[in-house]
């Protein structure tokens, strides 16, 4: 279909989302069966990205608890997915009752889905954005409605940048991003890296690149520069289970987590 | 949190830990459940205290454990997974604290597990059914969403694309449009077109500058536009200073007037803008056809046609076209067209018209007049081209052309007798003025023919320009160096500079012929007697036009005039019947 180019992008529940593959992979029902066909080959290939996946989630919830005991009350949650358990404002609301929330997703369906579910909520929105134009997004009305970008903010790219391909430029989208916020302003950012994994990466990637969103393949190396001239608080940037974990071992998550997912966070100096 | 407290006396809190704990690390990593692992924990704890209280219930009813499987599913322990490993834990765990006998405890577990599997399971199933219905809900909201934002931006953009910044009229696309479509659907009978002209605006623009004749153009679409309203008719702006009102099945001739009327006195009050206050104007063109058989291309062309007869009616006037006069016009305009080609092929030629002295009524020369042999149209006189000819610049070309033609004609009689006619040859201005060419097209030909200076005389009309321009004066001047005659035609029908005359090196006046036309015999007032003299006293000849009389001839010949031309003495004939007419009075002239 031949699409006029400032027509807005459309919506084809046959096509596969990297959103709902990750609710799915959560244990989520908000997802289709060309969502499903692909998980199984996926979950097939790869039987511990379940764990990975809440591996990942659990450490949001544990950085956006830090970063709001440390007097964030903006949160700028990009590729925020569909939005499912333990989301961003949720968490930051149990420390920052009125803590500010923007999520932001490329996928249509996660943005309305996101928009119920935080109907009637004061201080909390979702829009559509592309995380490629970073302009965009920070030029948004509601974006600019929401969120001072004088007082700190804290900006949120977990597990997206894997799925931004480097001729896409991530490394000057990010830098667009982390100039956008004043000094006291924080990071927090993970991403899927292929250091230490143990499963096919040529299927898991073909898989991917069945959705909407194909994947990038980084090592941890490469994620660092993300951060730029942030100073990653303790412990840096490390496995995504061993960010101040509060659990005791589940070992099998814990391993798989640890060959798939980096994570850290860092401040604005 | 809430933790509901073990019931006392039975079981203590360590138990309830301690199952808990078991219960919590045999479902990591089961599902995700949006807690820290210590909140996990204090909330199986709850529901452990729960599940040993209905355990121990009396009578025992495990129905309650249906509920608790619910509320497990809702605080987020949810998978089949999780459901799978909480029964391997609490069949473990839960019977050696049930307080009656393991036997009859172990079966009571099953019941209660029993119960809690209907419930959880029930509790997964409305889940996963909520969550399929909200990503549905989501993804028709988001189509929604999407399908608005498509046609908003579609509708923005087609906006954009048929209408006007300026005015937010729509424009000529939308104006075509609509019209095609009116002519289409065939619901009408007659269209009405109004096509209206700023004729102000040009002014405005190269007084004030274009910011504000657009502002000027913007309070005058605004006029239109509520005129346009309350009338009911659509309103376009076509381009530039143009705009256009379409009139369905007008009631009649004189409706269409008032419109006309009303779009003009919309302009009556001048535009107040920037502590300017502007007088407007407008012409209005107005054509009304029937719908059927209707070209809107043709239709558009007779309006614009007919803007351009009220412009030049004056300013504030309307028109309604004209079919006999856009014929005309047209068969102008497809003549012109012609011209060029004609020239091309040939299709010009010269007729002479003897030019007599009075004195011995002897033909001394001849004058030579262009006529069209159009392939379609017949023979046609100058009076049908020659303006097409100067308004197309064609007339330079034409004009060397026929002065090729008449020097070569005159070579011929020269050759032919020996007191042989001048040829005189008209000349347009343009000819004049274009640069030193007629100079030198003169001189070759005069050369290349062999033909004796004295034996051309080029006639110029009396025009304004003539005078005051220094570059046609030397032209004129160079050319009578030559010894070429030089007449002024038409003396004294148009623009009257006496006092040019007597530094004009002009051989001869051709005195317009009205002046002979309008003379009678009884007449005391004609002028011509004075038009006589006044050349004489310039030392010109005096040629009368137009004779047709014997008595004309006698009372011309009586005041002085020196030559005559007219149909009396002969009309304009091919140069055969020239020949003839010389031969003739040549061989007159021998018996003499």
């Amino acid at each position: 279909m031949n699409r006029p180019e400032w027509a807005p992008p459309g919506i084809d529940v046959e096509r596969p989302s990297a959103a709902r593959l990750y609710d799915y992979f959560l244990g989520g029902s908000h997802n289709f069966a060309a969502d499903r066909a692909v998980a199984q080959q996926l979950l097939a290939t790869a039987p511990d990205i379940p764990l990975i996946a809440q591996a990942n989630r659990a450490w949001l919830r544990r950085a956006v608890s830090m970063l709001a005991r440390s007097g964030i009350r903006q949160f700028l949650d990009i590729g925020s997915g569909i939005p499912t358990l333990g989301n961003v404002h949720e968490v930051a609301r149990e420390i920052v009752p009125d803590a500010r929330v923007v999520y932001v997703d490329l996928d249509p369906v996660a943005v309305a889905h996101s928009s119920v579910l935080i109907r009637g909520q004061e201080g909390v929105a979702a829009v559509q954005g592309d995380v490629r134009k970073p302009a965009d997004i920070l030029h948004h009305p509601t974006v600019r409605g929401l969120i001072d970008f004088n007082q700190p903010v804290a900006l949120l790219v977990i597990a997206l940048l894997q799925f931004v391909r480097d001729e896409d430029g991530p490394d000057d989208i990010m830098r667009q991003l982390r100039d956008a916020l004043p000094s006291g302003s924080y990071l927090a950012l993970s991403h899927g890296v292929v250091d230490g994994w143990r499963h096919d990466k040529e299927m898991v990637k073909s898989l991917y690149n069945r959705t909407t969103t194909p994947t990038a393949t980084r090592t941890r190396a490469e994620v660092a520069p993300f951060f730029g001239d942030f100073e990653l608080v303790d412990p840096g940037l490390v496995w995504v289970t061993q960010w101040r974990p509060d659990q005791p071992s589940n070992m099998d998550g814990i391993k798989a987590a640890k060959s798939a997912v980096v994570a850290g966070v860092g401040r604005k100096p | 949190m809430i933790v509901e407290p073990a019931p006392r006396g039975l079981i203590d809190g360590q138990h309830i830990t301690r199952v808990a704990r078991a219960w919590a690390r045999a479902i990591a990593g089961a599902s995700y459940v949006p807690m820290a692992h210590v909140d996990i924990e204090l909330r199986l704890a709850g529901f452990t205290t729960r599940l040993l209280r209905v355990l121990t219930s009396q009578p025992f009813d495990p129905s309650p454990a249906t509920q608790i499987g619910v509320e497990l599913v809702e605080a987020h322990f949810a998978s089949p997974e999780t459901l799978g490993h909480t029964i391997g834990v609490l069949a473990d765990r839960l019977p050696p604290l049930a307080g009656t006998s393991l036997d009859s405890s172990g079966r009571r577990v099953m019941r209660l597990l029993s119960a809690l599997s209907v419930g959880y399971s029930r509790g997964l199933r409305e889940r996963t059914l909520d969550e399929q219905e909200s990503i549905r809900l989501a993804t028709v909201l988001a189509q929604a969403q999407t399908e608005h934002a498509l046609r908003e931006s579609q509708e923005a953009f087609r906006h954009a694309a048929v209408h006007d910044q300026l005015t937010g009229l729509p424009n000529r696309i939308f104006f075509e449009k609509q019209l095609a479509d009116l002519i289409g659907a065939g619901s009408r009978e007659r269209i009405a077109i109004c096509f209206v002209g700023i004729t102000s605006l040009q002014a405005i623009t190269d007084r004030f500058g274009h910011i504000l004749g657009d502002r000027a153009l913007a309070v005058t679409a605004d006029r239109f536009r509520t005129l346009a309203r309350s009338l009911g008719h659509p309103l376009a702006r076509f381009a530039g200073d143009q705009f256009v009102m379409l009139i369905e099945d007008p009631p009649d001739t004189s409706y269409l007037a008032g419109v006309a009327e009303q779009i003009i006195a919309t302009l009556a009050t001048p535009v107040h803008t920037d502590r300017h206050l502007l007088p407007m104007s407008a012409s209005v063109g107005v054509v009304e056809r029937p719908v059927a058989g209707m070209d809107a291309n043709d239709l558009m062309r007779a309006a614009a046609m007919t803007l351009q007869w009220a412009k030049a009616d004056g300013t504030d006037r309307w028109r309604l076209f004209d079919q006999a006069r856009s014929d005309r016009e047209i068969a102008r305009h497809a003549l012109a067209a012609d011209l060029a080609l004609g020239i091309d092929r040939d299709e010009f030629f010269l007729e002479y018209q003897p030019l007599v002295r009075l004195e011995d009524r002897a033909v001394i020369g001849v004058e030579a007049l262009v006529r069209w042999q159009h392939p379609r149209l017949g023979r046609l006189s100058p009076g049908r081209f020659i303006d097409l000819a100067e308004e197309s610049g064609q007339i330079v070309r034409l004009g060397r052309r026929m002065l090729d033609k008449a020097c070569r004609q005159a070579r011929e009689w020269a050759r032919l007798t020996d007191s042989p006619p001048y040829v005189s040859v008209n000349v347009a201005v343009q000819q004049l003025r274009d640069g030193g060419s007629l100079l030198r097209t003169v001189d070759n030909l005069l050369q290349e023919i062999g033909l004796a200076s004295e034996l051309l005389q080029l006639e110029i009309t009396e025009s304004a320009s003539i005078p005051d321009d220094p570059q046609i004066r030397r032209t004129l001047d160079d050319i009578a160096g030559l010894g070429v005659r030089l007449a002024l035609d038409d003396f004294g029908s148009g623009y009257s500079n006496l006092g040019y005359l007597q530094n004009l090196p002009v051989n001869q006046l051709k005195i317009d012929m009205q002046f002979v036309r309008d003379w009678k015999p009884s007449s005391t007032k004609s002028l011509l007697p004075s038009l006589v003299e006044l050349a004489h006293n310039l030392r010109l000849s005096a040629l009368a036009e137009g004779v047709e009389t014997l008595e004309q001839a006698d009372y011309l010949e009586s005041i002085g005039c020196d030559h005559v031309q007219g149909y009396y003495f002969g009309r304009p004939q091919a140069p055969s019947e020239i020949t003839s007419l010389l031969l003739e009075w040549s061989s007159e002239e021998d018996d003499l």
